[in-house]
């Protein structure tokens, strides 16, 4: 009998370690869940510090090439390199055109910054952009000219990048087709389908050129500023980058969208749904180049023509990864990262330096700045300033 | 139309397929293998575009077509090895790293183009010693066999790297440790073999083979180097692996499968008079189909995967 009550006893106390353990367990979970939330709220986390000298450090390794470059190339290596370094500020007209590029680049690294952000990877901003431009020019050219017809034109270079970025979205959410793969091929069809309406819908008849042609007043965008001028399109980033920020840091569905980036599995578990973040992410990218394509459109070219983009699209990869995808960053790696490229039309122009050499740099920018292994720079710092104890 | 069909059952047809396909079968073999080893290669187009350009530049230099593809080859080997360097040791993302050096091929031709002849786009006064064509006197008199005759050396090494190719996955111990460290990088590390240093040779492989194909595209295809000139073709490849569900036989199929689309874009180009635009995107929409044929199919052996898996643990 007592044998047995005591039995009974050491059976309830083990059942009761087992509850213990249970909820030290959940407790546990969930202060894990709070954790990872609270990181994803700050993200991005990564250490600030060694990510501005790797960033730093990407532009000087930027300037050195072309320096080291103009120096082996050029008869004379001085006079183009200052070119390049005062290229962009020297007159006023190339202020314009630096000021017109960073907008461009502005959109086109917030369009990457998202599909970055939802760790997704796409490369379509350049059919999005053309779709834009596109969409731009059919509004400018066939609708009726009335006041704010540039900004019918907006939207719908939006919504036009907008549904050339739902099918690569959706493509990969629900079907599980490789993304890069299909962004890529949708940039070739873009090409093609822009050139096949270019020519057989926008070209006046007759045309000697394959040019549209130029758009009415009320379809351009209002220029800005008296010698240094810029386009409305000024106005138009400032908001993007605004609402790019505001959407994701501020709305659920920016919580969602970064919240599947940081952890495609966690989303999941905690009912998520990552599908739909995933398409949404690059179809919201697509409203950004699609923009773009219509500040090109209706603010650069003031008209459609061959190849708008000039391959301008990728850019945006290598300003999100200068801004580290922050979409207040942006603007400043746009500014940034646009003089370099100003600097080398300028540099083309008046030496013998070809413009290309800043595709080269953006190229070695990128491996740099991808590069994980090196630069523990505050944990090197620390070794050293106390040994090897705070590793 | 009935001109199209004929054009197409024609021997000169079966000819064409072969020369278009050839730097595509390269190409696809390079991703494959790198792709069997674990190490995504998206550069296959940036190293395609590299080899194209030094097989012209050496070419036409030496006036020997040998050096020009000799060179070819080195050159797709320095820049993967680039790639490995990045994405081996430095740990860079092997997706960007790609994109960088696709990105950086393009700078660097059309920057060093414009160095040597000093006219942007193409290689404008460089003439090149082009790869011979080889005739084979046995196909040559049969009626059907003699479109097999008559291609560039390429071609034929692109054959035989589709069996090489196979031999070496799956007959040599080599290509068993490279399968195994791809389908499982620790299991590999395990047993005792250097993941890095498969690694690092299926990317340099992948390097030598697209340069090969860069080859086929500048000093046989065309006597001529013109910016961006590989258009996409290492992203077809690309696709072909994955359609080919990264079995050799299979992405040679593939890679023949959209080979056919492009020659037969030519063929209506020529003979039609529908819109150009609209045949050059054939590859292109056909790759997205296949995309999709590839994603639903991983998807299913997923599941079955997962099923077995539950399964055995009843």
């Amino acid at each position: 009998m007592l044998l047995c009550s005591r039995s009974r006893d050491l059976n309830r106390s083990k059942d009761w370690v087992v509850i213990q353990t249970v909820e030290k367990n959940v407790t546990s979970i969930r202060l894990k869940i709070q954790q990872i939330i609270d990181n994803v709220k700050t993200l991005p986390s990564n250490d600030s510090f060694s990510v501005i000298v790797k960033v730093v450090l990407a532009v000087l390794l930027g300037l050195l090439i072309v320096y080291l470059v103009t120096l082996v190339v050029s008869e004379n290596p001085q006079e183009a390199f200052k070119a390049f370094i005062t290229g962009p500020i020297s007159q006023p007209n190339r202020i314009s055109d630096w000021i017109t590029d960073a907008i461009n680049l502005t959109m086109l690294g917030l369009a990457i910054s998202i599909v970055f952000q939802a760790n997704q990877f796409s490369l379509g901003a350049e059919g999005q952009l053309i779709f834009g431009a596109m969409a731009a020019g059919a509004v400018a050219l066939f609708l009726p000219p009335f006041t704010g017809l540039f900004i019918v034109g907006l939207i719908a270079s939006g919504v036009a990048g907008f549904l050339w970025g739902v099918l690569p979205g959706v493509l990969k959410a629900y079907l599980g087709s490789d993304e890069i793969v299909s962004t890529l091929m949708l940039n070739f069809i873009a090409v093609q389908i822009y050139d096949f309406l270019l020519q057989n819908f926008f070209m006046p008849p007759g045309a000697g050129a394959i040019l549209s042609d130029v758009f009415p007043a009320q379809g351009l965008l209002p220029v800005l500023g008296g010698k240094v001028r810029t386009s409305a399109g000024l106005i138009v980033a400032v908001l993007a980058v605004i609402i790019v920020w505001a959407m994701l840091y501020r709305t659920p569905y920016g919580f969602n969208l970064r919240m599947s980036g940081f952890n495609e599995k966690f989303a999941q578990h905690i009912g998520l749904n990552v599908k739909q973040v995933i398409w949404l992410s690059m179809a919201v990218s697509g409203i950004f180049a699609g923009i773009s394509g219509g500040i090109l459109a209706m603010g650069v070219h003031t008209r459609l023509v061959q190849r708008i983009s000039g391959g301008m699209a990728f850019e945006g990869i290598i300003v999100s990864m200068l801004a580290q995808n922050n979409p207040l960053l942006v603007p400043v790696a746009a500014v940034a990262y646009s003089y370099l490229r100003i600097g080398a039309d300028v540099m083309e122009r008046t030496s013998d330096v070809s413009r290309e050499i800043v595709i080269v740099v953006q190229a070695i920018m990128i491996l740099f700045l991808t590069v994980q292994a090196l630069p523990r720079i505050r944990n090197l710092r620390l070794k050293y300033a106390f040994g090897r104890k705070k590793m | 139309m009935e001109q199209v069909i004929t054009a197409i059952l024609s021997a000169s047809f079966i000819y064409t397929l072969i020369r278009i396909s050839t730097p595509l079968i390269l190409a696809a073999m390079g991703g494959l293998i790198a792709d069997q080893s674990g190490a995504i290669n998206i550069a296959l187009e940036g190293l395609m575009l590299m080899g194209a350009f030094t097989a012209l530049v050496f070419s036409g230099w030496s006036q020997n077509s040998t050096i020009g593809l000799l060179m070819a080859i080195v050159s797709g080997i320095l820049l993967s090895a680039l790639l490995a360097l990045f994405h081996l040791h430095l740990k860079a993302d092997i997706i960007l790293a790609g994109i960088a050096i696709n990105i950086l091929a393009l700078g660097l031709t059309s920057f060093l183009m414009f160095l040597i002849t000093g006219i942007k786009g193409y290689s404008s006064g460089i003439a090149v010693d082009a790869l011979p064509n080889i005739n084979i006197p046995i196909l040559q008199s049969a009626p059907f066999f003699k479109s097999f005759s008559g291609h560039s050396i390429i071609s034929y090494l692109s054959l035989l790297s589709v069996v090489g190719t196979y031999l070496f996955l799956y007959k040599t111990v080599f290509g068993l440790r490279l399968r195994s460290v791809g389908s499982n990088p620790s299991a590999g590390l395990a047993s005792g073999i250097s993941v890095i240093k498969i690694q690092w040779l299926a990317i340099l492989i992948s390097g030598a083979l697209c340069g090969l194909a860069g080859a086929q595209l500048s000093i046989s295809t065309t006597k001529l180097f013109v910016t961006g000139m590989v258009q996409g073709r290492g992203f077809i490849a690309l696709a072909a692996v994955l359609l080919g569900g990264r079995k050799p036989l299979r992405v040679f199929l593939g890679a023949l499968l959209f080979g056919t689309f492009d020659a037969l874009s030519n063929t209506f180009q020529v003979l039609t008079n529908f819109p150009s635009q609209f045949i050059y995107i054939i590859p292109y929409v056909a790759t997205l189909i296949a995309l999709v044929i590839y994603g639903q199919q991983s998807r299913k052996a997923r599941q079955q995967a997962s099923q077995a898996a539950e399964a055995q643990d009843i």
